[in-house]
């Protein structure tokens, strides 16, 4: 069967009256990771606050050292000084092991236990944590739902009867099962091919809207960061942080040359796949030519210019709940830029230009500024 | 750029060759051919005009009793193959205990190399009966449990053990719940290794008085008594064939469902 068919069970309706556990705070005090034999540290003296319910993107050339920040909240790798807070509690006291239970952990390869049932495999941390059978049962069959695979088709199949894509949903379902507050996610669609991913990426969206995890996700895709960010950290070689902010504001005002460099060309385009809409006053809707598709109003201003340069239009219909509501001119979307521009100038103060060798590293991003727009509805 | 709702499926799942039944009519093949071999053999010793030493030396009374002694040889020496190779080799797997690896393969190496008919000889001068016999060929087989053990733990995928300790297993739960689980199919083909070296060995222990077919070989090589010989060689055969049979299946058995 195929991917789309075995998303059919629609993620929102939540059979058991369990209440996910929100995300919390997370630490990083001067952490740093040496290894014996190196003069240089692999992770130099992090310092990171992520605030509860957020998705903190770890993005970074290879070799920058996020995997090993990430992999030190959880003690994979132990680090070598500095002091990681999770919640307040200092992880590096509490036994490793237990530790790691109430921690979601999802990586590239996925590593399902191939000789375990779908079903084994998504208990596997409830299990250890000693929960009933009963407790277990309903929450396998939730989980399952939840990440779109029909628990009456899946449960008792074994890994390499699933495609690709489904094995990772089987993974963020085995991360999630025992309502951790926490994960981690170490490129985890980064095995599966590019409209899968979008797909995956979409759905975690969503999904990650009704639970509100605190998520550390590790990535070298740039677009992806954007995407799935509240917040990016930047990080060059030994984990520094380069900047530290929203997506908009990495996008619109990079804190140095190294930012501005991995940020890449195309910054404002990038910057419109962050802006719908439902951002911009549309006009009465006989502007446009007849006969050309009308896009949806929770389209990025990405795929409306992506609309207008493929069919040589300035401008196109949008349609709202299968109604035509207005029209938006290739005018509209210059005039957007334009004000985003000036809203990053203001806040920075300076002048528009590439770089700004001059900005502080690890400011905090302006809380006003469309965070509620990128995600439909951040309650 | 086509919304989420047009995207085609590409993430199509894997087209399976799944084996659900666990045999195969071919399985049959072998036991057959064995069942073949031992009865026409039979017939031709009772047929065969043999003097009165080659009828004592492959009356079925002997044959069955060897036979049986072979059997119950053979097995001591596999578990204690599987009892001490299958614990050294998760040890050398262990980050704390990985210096024994040199110690032990070491052994195993000097086990298989050094000449089995010496060693007998050897401690045959000091010892004799069905222990020593059983130690000395179970020294001479214990590499391919060891070795197999060993790359069985070490073939289990990094991600799948990443994931593992992750989530939170602990080293224990890791390697009981999922390496050994993994490594169980190598484990059991080094095993089936062990099981035909051990059946081809045993005979030449016959001298140090521990039973089993040699005991048929070799004094019908010394009273120069060709039928009695190709006998006692065929059942050896036969039975080496059988055992690895069986090894076959068990180790398909053993096998967890998921990786079969």
């Amino acid at each position: 069967m195929s991917e789309s068919a075995a998303t059919t069970t629609e993620p929102t309706t939540r059979p058991s009256g369990e209440r996910e556990a929100g995300g919390v705070p997370i630490v990083l005090d001067g952490v740093t990771k040496k290894y014996p034999g190196t003069d240089s540290a692999a992770v130099d003296d992090i310092h990171l606050d992520i605030a509860p319910g957020d998705i903190v993107m770890l993005v970074g050339p290879s070799g920058c050292g996020k995997t090993t920040t990430m992999r030190m909240i959880n003690r994979l790798i132990e680090p070598t000084s500095g002091r990681i807070l999770i919640d307040g509690e200092d992880v590096l006291s509490l036994n490793d092991v237990k530790l790691r239970r109430t921690i979601g952990y999802v990586i590239q390869q996925i590593g399902l236990f191939p000789h375990l049932t779908i079903e084994s495999n998504v208990s596997m941390v409830p299990k250890l944590l000693g929960w009933d059978k009963a407790r277990i049962a309903t929450r396998v069959e939730e989980m399952l739902s939840v990440v779109g695979l029909d628990p009456a088709e899946f449960a008792h199949r074994y890994p390499r009867q699933l495609s690709g894509g489904q094995q990772q949903r089987v993974g963020v379902a085995r991360a999630l099962c025992a309502d951790p507050p926490i994960m981690l996610m170490d490129e985890p669609f980064g095995a599966v091919d590019p409209i899968t991913r979008t797909k995956l990426q979409d759905e975690f969206l969503n999904l990650q809207q009704r639970l509100h995890k605190t998520i550390v996700f590790v990535t070298h895709d740039f677009d992806e960061a954007v995407k799935m960010g509240d917040k990016i950290a930047v990080l060059d070689k030994g984990s520094r942080i380069a900047q530290y902010a929203s997506p908009e504001e990495i996008l619109t005002s990079p804190a140095d040359d190294f930012v501005s460099g991995f940020v890449g060309h195309g910054a404002t385009l990038k910057r419109l796949q962050l802006e719908r809409l439902d951002s911009l006053d549309l006009h009465p809707a006989d502007v446009a030519e007849q006969g050309v598709e009308p896009l949806p109003m929770r389209s990025t201003l990405h795929d409306v210019l992506d609309a207008m340069i493929a069919d040589g239009l300035d401008a196109v219909q949008v349609v709202d709940d299968g109604h035509i509501v207005g029209t938006v001119t290739l005018e509209d979307l210059l005039g957007r830029v334009r004000e985003l521009r000036a809203e990053a100038d203001a806040r920075t103060g300076g002048a528009a230009s590439e770089s700004r060798p001059g900005a502080t590293p690890g400011t905090t991003p302006d809380p006003e500024l469309e965070a509620g727009q990128r995600k439909d509805d951040p309650t | 750029m086509t919304t989420a709702t047009e995207q085609v499926a590409l993430d199509v799942q894997p087209v399976l060759a799944r084996r659900d039944r666990l045999f195969v009519w071919t399985d049959l093949l072998i036991p057959l051919l064995c069942v073949v071999v031992v009865v026409s053999e039979l017939f031709y010793l009772s047929q065969a005009p043999l003097d009165s030493i080659e009828r004592d030396l492959v009356s079925n009374a002997r044959i069955w009793e060897y036979t049986q002694q072979h059997i119950l040889i053979t097995i001591v020496i596999v578990v204690l193959v599987l009892a001490v190779a299958v614990p050294l080799g998760v040890l050398i797997t262990r980050r704390g205990t990985a210096w024994i690896a040199p110690f032990v393969l070491g052994f195993g190496n000097v086990g298989q190399a050094a000449p089995i008919v010496g060693l007998i000889a050897i401690i045959g001068s000091f010892a004799v009966g069905f222990w020593p016999v059983v130690l000395i060929i179970a020294a001479f087989s214990i590499l391919p449990v060891l070795r197999n053990t060993i790359v069985g733990i070490q073939q289990v995928d990094v991600g799948v053990k990443d994931a593992a300790r992750g989530m939170g297993m602990s080293p224990r739960g890791i390697l009981f719940g999922v390496e050994l689980p993994l490594a169980v199919p190598i484990i059991a083909a080094g095993a089936r290794t062990s099981l035909v070296l051990a059946v081809a060995v045993v005979p030449l222990g016959t001298d140090l008085n521990a039973g089993g077919l040699g005991r048929i070989v070799f004094p019908a090589i010394k009273l120069d008594r060709l039928e009695a010989l190709v006998a006692g060689a065929v059942f050896i055969a036969v039975l080496a064939l059988l055992i690895d049979w069986l090894g076959g299946i068990a180790q398909r058995l053993l096998t967890p469902r998921g990786i079969r």
